[in-house]
């Protein structure tokens, strides 16, 4: 019994080293490929059914692997040079960083057919030196306002078209003393405050279009400069300003991004009620039990979504984010691999798990699970202008330090100017 | 070897085997060859080096494992972010010139100053007061004392933070502080985020009072009860009274224990991480050494400044150490 497996391993062998000697450019796989990501548990379960079935049909064993704080961890991987084949990035700015340790996509896969049917703007998210070293695999939308329709219904209250009508709303909101016109939880452990770092990037883009946007990431315009400055200034006229949000800042440093029971709440104000929620597309993940329940059941009479109205004058911009996917072998098998997961293709699964949007304009809006979520799906593939989460593709030093002293400035500890003064230091 | 992976658990049973066998080998080996080579000495030098040639395979392990590392760091510190390019002092006149440093330096100072003091002070005050209860209620309290020992410093965290949980206005209670404060008709406070006199800096430290309290207890209590009761019963006889007793008689029998219990502690603190880490990453004026050690090395990716970090610590525990080493040394010496 041994003795004929460890023939047939060596027959396996054999083989490999004849099929290497046939195709010289891209080395023979060997069977097996790793990947690794920061997906959360029911997103990972469905990529890794995906991978399962994909690895079916072509004969290969894929693993994923999801890390619990994926930037620090995959940093520690290649420092032991202990790489996966594949790696997901929630960050580009991470990606480009470990560029010296990464593989060209150019050299694992043809990229036109996966950048023909890419939304604009996504292969230009990981280049280094003319290089695309990553695109995403999977993707988010952020420029969303979550709503309760019942409570919306049960006060008289509009969807808000325009930024003064969203004003005038918040407005209504006090006067009748309902509740607070937003939920706007920015606690995240490790990575607290980087909500309110969503809240920034809407802003600038919105005020100062994608070119300002760009070199704000890049770092060639100051946190501290009047640009920047503008967007900070609506944001606290919009979440820091007396009875906009329940406890005011120091409540929202101290409070999960994921809490969204208050969304959802009938008491009014004494218990804490709050009437939109501007947040990504994977927060129906966090609603609670009963409300995913009917959302996924289609019935929306609890939660709703609308576009965040462009402040007067600007221009309306759609910030999202993505994981993106980057190679550090290749083979055969990750070629394969790779070519799958950056297609239209992938997603089926996860799309119907939640969470989920596809960076591509050919994906099949049918896959998505409800409603709300092809209305979420169908703004992303629309987008016009589209700015990939800023703070995710600066320097990762500067992205936490932005998270940090943002997260200060929101809790009354710094003022903008302090806090602006500190993430340009980081530069 | 390769094949061996196929077998399973076998395979995992005879590497395993193998590797051990391995070792015993080779060590026994490199003494046989170590011994054989002093052997070919002429006899006077065999007895000079004899003993140095077999501390040689422990004194390059030392070497390797812990000088290197250390002398890599400080050599480290004295470079850029990613380690090739020499940049002098820059590290270190950064580090001192920026505000944050010296409120992290005065937070560990915060730190030392006030954690073995008061984990000393509690461990002695239950010391003796769980020494007079009788044999079967010293046992239940002192367990119950000692039981958070037995907690890693990310769980205690992980309790401690439920009690100084914050919720908005209106939405159910989890802190059981404020839970308290409410109570008593009192308004419910973001507790860390209060860095007034680094006041959530205090309630980072009662967290490690509060697990090492056993510890301190423990070793203080078998030092007073190793007082010669005789000592004891002359200065009763004398007319001393019980506080007197304490101070007087007790006391400076147990001044060794006392000493390294709270340079123990006190180490500790120095480095301390843990607590910091899981309770408010050094957020809000809280950060320590070793949280800016961390961030500067893992999040920044800055290996220079890390090490600067990390060198400063180093200074500073490099005393504590002395202290430490000499107190063993004076209670063996009193042995």
């Amino acid at each position: 019994m041994k003795a004929s497996r460890f023939l047939a391993g060596a027959a396996v062998a054999a083989l490999a080293t004849l099929s290497l000697a046939g195709c010289a450019s891209t080395p023979a796989g060997d069977g097996e490929v790793t990947i690794a990501g920061g997906y959360g548990e029911a997103q990972a379960a469905a990529f890794q059914a995906e991978l399962d079935d994909f690895g079916t049909a072509n004969g290969i064993k894929i693993k994923f692997t999801s890390y619990a704080s994926f930037d620090k961890d995959i940093k520690v991987k290649i420092a032991s040079g202990d790489t996966p084949d594949i790696a997901l990035w929630p960050q580009p700015g991470g990606l480009k960083d470990q560029a010296d340790n990464l593989l060209p996509l150019s050299d694992v896969v043809d990229l036109a057919p996966i950048q023909e049917t890419l939304i604009p703007g996504w292969d230009t998210l990981a280049v280094v030196d003319d290089k695309v070293y990553g695109l995403p695999v999977s993707a988010n939308m952020k420029t969303l306002v979550f709503y309760n329709p019942e409570a919306f219904a049960a006060n008289g209250y509009t969807v808000p078209n325009t930024d003064s009508e969203l004003g005038a709303l918040e407005q209504q909101i006090k006067d009748d003393g309902a509740g607070y016109p937003w939920c706007a939880g920015i606690e995240s452990g490790d990575a607290t405050g980087w909500a309110i770092t969503d809240w920034m990037e809407q802003y600038v883009l919105d005020y100062n279009g994608v070119d300002v946007y760009n070199q704000w990431i890049a770092g060639d315009v100051d946190f501290a400069s009047t640009e920047i400055t503008k967007a900070a200034d609506k944001v606290a006229e919009r979440l820091l300003a007396e009875g906009q949000v329940n406890g005011g800042g120091v409540s929202m440093a101290t409070d999960f991004f994921g809490n969204t029971a208050p969304l959802f709440e009938t008491g009014g104000k004494d218990k804490g009620q709050c009437f939109m929620l501007r947040q990504g597309s994977f927060i129906t993940d966090f609603f609670p039990e009963d409300i995913k329940a009917e959302v996924a059941a289609g019935d929306y009479t609890h939660a709703d979504v609308f576009p965040l109205p462009a402040p007067e004058g600007a221009q309306a911009g759609v910030i999202g984010g993505g994981d993106l996917a980057a190679a550090f072998t290749n083979d055969a098998d990750v070629k394969k691999v790779l070519e799958f997961i950056l297609s239209d293709k992938v997603g089926s699964k996860m799309a119907s798990a939640g969470g989920f949007i596809s960076a591509h304009k050919t994906f099949d809006n049918a896959l998505y699970p409800n409603a709300l979520i092809q209305k979420i799906g169908q703004a992303m593939s629309d987008a016009a202008v589209f700015g990939f989460d800023g703070s995710d593709r600066m320097p990762s030093a500067v992205n936490e330090e932005f998270w940090k002293a943002g997260t200060d400035w929101v809790a009354g500890n710094a003022t903008w100017e302090e806090a602006a003064a500190r993430i340009d230091a980081k530069y | 070897m390769g094949f061996l992976a196929n077998w399973g658990i076998w395979g995992d049973l005879v590497y395993g085997v193998l590797a051990v066998l391995l070792g015993l080998v080779i060590s026994y080996g490199l003494y046989w060859l170590l011994d054989k080579g002093l052997g070919l000495l002429p006899d006077k030098a065999q007895k000079k080096l004899r003993h140095w040639g077999f501390l040689l395979p422990a004194a390059t392990l030392v070497i390797v494992i812990l000088l290197y590392p250390v002398v890599q760091t400080i050599i480290l510190s004295f470079f850029n972010a990613s380690g090739k390019k020499f940049v002098g002092l820059e590290n270190y006149t950064e580090l001192f010139t920026s505000a944050d440093f010296l409120s992290i330096l005065l937070n560990n100072f915060l730190w030392v100053a006030i954690v073995p003091f008061f984990t000393v002070a509690i461990g002695l005050i239950f010391a003796t007061l769980t020494n007079r209860v009788g044999p079967t209620r010293e046992k239940i309290f002192k367990s119950l004392i000692f039981m958070p020992m037995s907690i890693s410093f990310i769980s205690a965290s992980t309790i401690w933070g439920l009690i100084y949980e914050y919720v908005p206005p209106g939405r159910p209670e989890i802190g059981i502080l404020n839970a308290v404060v409410k109570g008593n008709g009192g308004t419910p406070q973001p507790w860390l985020l209060i860095d007034d006199f680094r006041f959530n800096s205090f309630l980072l430290m009662i967290i490690v009072i509060w697990l090492q309290a056993g510890f301190s207890m423990v070793l203080l209590s078998s030092a007073i009860k190793g007082v010669p009761e005789e000592t004891l019963e002359a200065a009763r006889i004398d007319g001393a009274n019980t506080l007197q007793v304490f101070f007087r008689i007790i006391m400076p029998q147990i001044r060794g224990t006392i000493m390294s219990v709270f340079v123990t502690v006190l180490i500790l603190v120095m480095k301390i991480f843990d607590v910091v880490l899981a309770m408010t990453r050094g957020k809000y004026n809280t950060s320590v050494l070793a949280m800016e050690f961390y961030s500067r090395f893992f999040v920044d990716n800055d290996s220079g400044a890390a090490a600067a970090v990390v060198t400063i610590l180093l200074v500073l525990i490099a005393p504590l150490m002395w202290l430490q080493i000499r107190t063993v040394k004076q209670q063996e010496s009193l042995r």
